[in-house]
């Protein structure tokens, strides 16, 4: 009763901030603050923003659980015309309620932490810590600007979302479409070793995406080391987004094959296939596939419908039933299908 | 009724705003960049997908408030996008890290700016450009 009441306050503070925010605020003022694009100190280049997230999760075969899930603060700016450099710190998961009470938990880590060197529009340099170019969620993942509150498997589970390293990238421009690469190897140990999922010491890879109007569709091939289990991964994928109208259609794949120290050899593979309707300028319904299987030979598949409300781009408000079976990755506890809500904001 | 009453106002505001002829614009620099600039390039430079001038120097945008008329006129022709699909866009630059143009609060402060700082680009009407200027691009309004 007590998290049902949370979240109701929660929806009752975003339902009565939507009506006044009529006007998504212009980004480019250097002058003041603007919700979505963060503090700029005058006109130095630097900005401060970040962004937070809440949900409330009702599976079938847990408890309900109301949690802050993300509080992240990142600083950026411009040195000069050819250097740029990007930092982010997150809390992620750090406070949950459900019928045992209230408890507090820190998982704090950085999250990214690179200088860029701009040399030209078709070779730039990356130095750091920085999400993984592989799909089209990971690299814009926080949850005020997606569109469900859970994430599909495929964007972030089958591949490590974040590299220490170096990256090579850059965009070559026709008179009809772009073509956008990237080029990362890493061979060390991470900044922050408790990031993500994966845990890597080694990784190469790349990809090529093809941009043409409202489509474009990316291709990566991975190769990485596992640190804990040592094992050698080899994956390639593809992505797909396009839009057409209130239409838009996001999908990603990737198919891999891992290699033990014993020599022995498995396949794992996710995927999912996501449609986005926009009704209005603020509501929008989700309908998701996604099917996945791992390396221990586990098969998992899930199925969301979804509504989103966003009072302002840089707000969200979503709505989300997920069928589920199987199960894949040891880091989710619930297994069956559940009721799941959340509100973010980047500001 | 009383929130009803400035909703209505703002939807005819609107309604007339769309109706009303958009004036021709141009894209406007200090000297020639040294390349050809079409609609897509453009684009292209105020989206900061493109970073750099054919001669290596840096591009820096520079916007008008975005209920300028000329600002309209320009998001519609050459970005092809309504305000809210442009912070949109924007709210997804910076998460990452990449800073929106410069917004200027009117047209002689463009042209300034423009007239002051290297490699800078902005739009004016077409009636309020001098000729010191290098117009890269005609948008021809409605």
């Amino acid at each position: 009763m007590r998290f049902n009441s949370l979240l109701a306050l929660v929806w009752f503070v975003v339902f009565l901030v939507s009506p006044v925010a009529a006007q998504a605020p212009d980004p480019g003022g250097q002058d003041g603050y603007t919700l979505g694009a963060g503090l700029p100190f005058g006109s130095s280049g630097v900005r401060l923003g970040g962004y937070a997230s809440t949900d409330f999760e009702n599976p079938t075969d847990q408890r309900a659980a109301f949690a802050f899930d993300d509080l992240s603060l990142f600083i950026f700016g411009d040195i000069g015309s050819r250097v740029r450099f990007f930092v982010e710190a997150e809390e992620t998961h750090f406070l949950q309620v459900d019928s045992s009470g209230i408890s507090f938990q820190n998982n704090a880590d950085l999250e990214r932490l690179y200088v860029d060197y701009l040399h030209a529009d078709a070779f730039k340099v990356r130095v750091g810590k920085f999400l993984t170019p592989v799909g089209t969620w990971n690299e814009i993942h926080p949850d005020p600007l997606t569109w469900t509150v859970s994430r599909p498997v495929a964007s972030f589970a089958t591949f490590p979302a974040f590299i220490t390293g170096l990256q090579a990238f850059g965009t070559w421009t026709t008179s009809e479409r772009d073509v956008d690469y990237n080029l990362f190897v890493q061979h060390n140990g991470s900044i922050d070793r408790s990031t993500g999922d994966r845990h890597t010491e080694r990784m190469v890879g790349g990809r090529v995406r093809i941009r043409r109007g409202a489509l474009q569709i990316g291709v990566p091939v991975v190769r990485y080391t596992e640190r804990d289990t040592r094992d050698v991964v080899t994956f390639s994928g593809a992505d797909l987004l396009a839009r057409v109208g209130r239409l838009e259609i996001r999908g990603e794949t990737t198919a891999g094959r891992v290699r033990s120290l014993d020599g022995a050899t498995r396949a794992e593979y996710a995927a999912y296939l996501q449609g986005v309707v926009a009704l209005t300028d603020r509501f929008s319904i989700v309908a998701r596939q996604e099917r996945a299987h791992s390396r221990d030979d586990e098969t998992y598949t899930a199925t969301s419908a979804g509504l989103l409300f966003r009072p302002l781009p840089a707000m969200s408000l979503k709505l989300e039933v997920q069928g589920r079976s199987g199960q894949v990755f040891p880091t989710e506890t619930s297994t069956g299908s559940r009721l799941l809500a959340g509100f973010g904001v980047l500001f | 009724m009383n929130v009803a009453v400035p909703a209505l106002l703002g939807t005819l505001l609107r309604a007339w705003l769309q109706l009303a002829p958009s004036p021709d614009i141009v894209l406007i620099a200090r000297k020639a960049p040294g390349e050809a600039v079409s609609e897509r390039m453009a684009a292209r430079l105020f989206l900061k997908e493109r970073l750099f001038w054919k001669d290596g120097s840096r591009i820096v945008p520079v916007n008008l408030p975005p209920d300028h008329a000329a600002r309209q006129a320009f998001s519609r022709a050459v970005l092809h996008r309504e305000r809210r699909e442009l912070v949109a866009y924007w709210n997804e630059q910076h998460f990452k890290g990449v800073n929106p143009p410069v917004v200027l609060e009117s047209e002689d402060a463009v042209k300034a700016f423009v007239r002051q700082v290297d490699g800078a680009v902005g739009y004016v009407r077409r009636d309020r450009v001098e000729p010191d200027f290098t117009v890269l691009l005609v948008i021809p309004g409605s």
